[in-house]
């Protein structure tokens, strides 16, 4: 397809097209879980956080699973866009502006578990090192402490390098548009951007070193939520592998959500020639990488335990396998790694229904995966006295579905204002493709 | 462009990149300095022609990774050892 077609028919369902019913219907849902999230949120900030079911000594409940699950999927938009930036992979070009916005909005609910969890919130600025009258510093050495510095890092980070992706484009949507306001509007964004050889030149500098930080960044935001549980000594989470389990498992959820929000996108927006079976073919089979990884790790982790022979380890194994928590143990097996090999199957990984289903099974078992470490974990602790079953209340799920809510909302508003397909990249892409045939 | 010309300047436009970098070789050659491309997409080769500067950002990233990686290790060497010393299982 020519390039100028392309920036044609991508600035055009910003610009031109009204908005379609199914946005708005989408809209209406995402906005109405939102709601849920504003009243969840309400309710815990007013009663505090015994609203959930946590208690001791199951006192990480679904924020933190949440927040993990939430991170991890972010992950995944940072590896397609920067890492893949950084090998040439051209297929990028299609699906990174989808991958990115997914992951500003993945980081964005991310960031609101753990402060919520706090209990006493209005305290979360005391995280920041400054000189303060109680003359105390944060303690440097805690794996929770690396925690947020690296989550702060990736809030900032990956909305710098959506944005500064974004600029040309909006610079095209600005010079294309009719409508005042609209002008207005992504003039601002656009920052003066013109094109010009010398802008260019510095955008071309800024982009790399951006997917360059990047990049390493994803590995290590995720080992330390992987050290946040590792560094605890509850049985079940004192790992070695911790770091690059939590990896995978975010890496796997992420190539998962970004293939269930480009499958509709691509059709509700007739992308296919943009998006083509190829890119799905190339993200299921990344997802199908993954997912061998993360069995591998799931294997360590139950091998471990027996090789050590320690008996308040093989207890929380065990309990894993056969206890209360076994169905949600074994549930994320099947998701996560039973499921997915299907995807070895040529007419699997080109149909598309087939393709969003075992996403969205992916993405559900790397929740219950993250609700198995955290909650099985910790139920089953050193002092058998203190066993104890978390049961969910209202609550909890009322803020797992509202954190989907703000996601949606988030992306549905990006659907509709931001084009979904980086323009200029693929400007570049069918100039650079175009000489070949010729020679 | 030099005083005496009526024009102050002279827009030419390109269908594709190689034909326009051709002629911005040559403006080059001609010794015209006053020189600037406008393009959809990030064309390779322009800097080059217009011998223009290395990048400065690769510079300002790199002291800002410096400056922050050593003042980040300067908070938390002064907040644990110098202005509140912790001390756990007798390790400084």
């Amino acid at each position: 397809m020519p390039a100028a077609t392309l920036t044609e028919h991508v600035s055009d369902i910003v610009l031109e097209r009204k908005t379609p019913l199914w946005w708005w219907v989408g809209f209406g849902f995402s906005a109405s879980l939102l709601l849920v999230f504003v009243g969840a949120l309400g309710w815990l900030f007013f009663r505090g956080v015994g609203v959930w079911g946590i208690t001791w000594p199951v006192a990480w409940g679904f924020a933190i699973g949440n927040y993990v699950w939430w991170v991890g999927m972010a992950s995944g938009g940072t590896i397609i866009s920067a890492l893949f930036f950084l090998t040439r992979s051209d297929w990028r070009s299609a699906t990174n502006r989808i991958a990115e916005s997914m992951t500003v909005f993945c980081v964005a609910c991310a960031g609101i578990m753990p402060i919520i969890h706090l209990g006493r919130w209005w305290y979360a600025y005391w995280l920041f090192p400054y000189p303060n009258t109680m003359g105390t510093w944060p303690q440097f050495r805690s794996p929770l402490y690396w925690d947020f510095a690296a989550i702060l890092v990736y809030v900032v980070a990956s909305v710098l390098f959506w944005y500064v992706g974004l600029i040309p484009d909006m610079a095209t949507l600005r010079d294309r548009d009719t409508n005042r306001w609209q002008q207005i509007f992504y003039g601002i964004l656009a920052l003066g951007w013109q094109g010009s050889s010398r802008h260019w030149r510095e955008y071309r500098a800024t982009y790399p070193i951006l997917a360059a930080l990047m990049a390493p960044l994803v590995c290590s935001v995720h080992s330390i939520v992987g050290l946040d549980f590792a560094g605890g000594l509850t049985p079940g989470w004192h790992e070695t592998q911790f770091p690059p389990y939590f990896v995978f498992g975010a890496v796997l959820s992420g190539f998962a959500v970004v293939l269930m929000l480009v499958i509709p996108i691509r059709r509700a927006y007739g992308l296919q020639h943009v998006i083509t079976e190829r890119h799905l073919d190339i993200l299921a089979r990344l997802m199908l990488t993954t997912s061998l990884l993360i069995t591998y790790a799931y294997g360590l982790e139950v091998f471990m335990p027996f090789y050590r022979g320690e008996a308040h380890e093989l207890a929380s194994v065990m309990s894993n396998l056969s206890g209360t928590y076994a169905p949600w143990y074994w549930a994320k097996i099947v998701l996560n790694t039973v499921i997915p090999q299907l995807l070895w199957f040529r007419w699997v990984r080109f149909s598309r229904p087939l393709l969003f289903i075992i996403s969205a099974g992916v993405v559900i078992g790397m929740w219950i995966e993250r609700y198995v470490i955290v909650v099985s974990s910790l139920h089953r602790n050193y002092a058998p006295s203190s066993w104890f079953v978390f049961t969910p209340t209202f609550w909890d799920w009322a803020t797992l579905a509202g954190s989907m809510g703000l996601f949606l909302t988030g992306f549905f508003l990006l659907l509709r204002f931001i084009p979904m397909v980086s323009m200029f990249e693929m400007r570049e892409l069918a100039a650079r493709r175009k000489p070949e045939p010729a020679e | 462009m030099s005083g005496n010309h009526s024009s102050h300047g002279l827009v030419a436009e390109f269908e594709h990149s190689e034909p326009m970098l051709d002629a911005l070789r040559r403006l080059r050659e001609a010794g015209f300095e006053r020189l600037e491309v406008y393009s959809p997409f990030a064309v390779e080769g322009i800097d080059e022609i217009l011998a223009r500067r290395r990048f400065r950002t690769p510079l300002v990233v790199f002291t800002a990774g410096v400056v922050g990686a050593v003042g980040g290790f300067f908070v938390q060497y002064y907040g644990s050892a110098i202005d509140y010393p912790l001390n756990i299982g007798g390790r400084p």
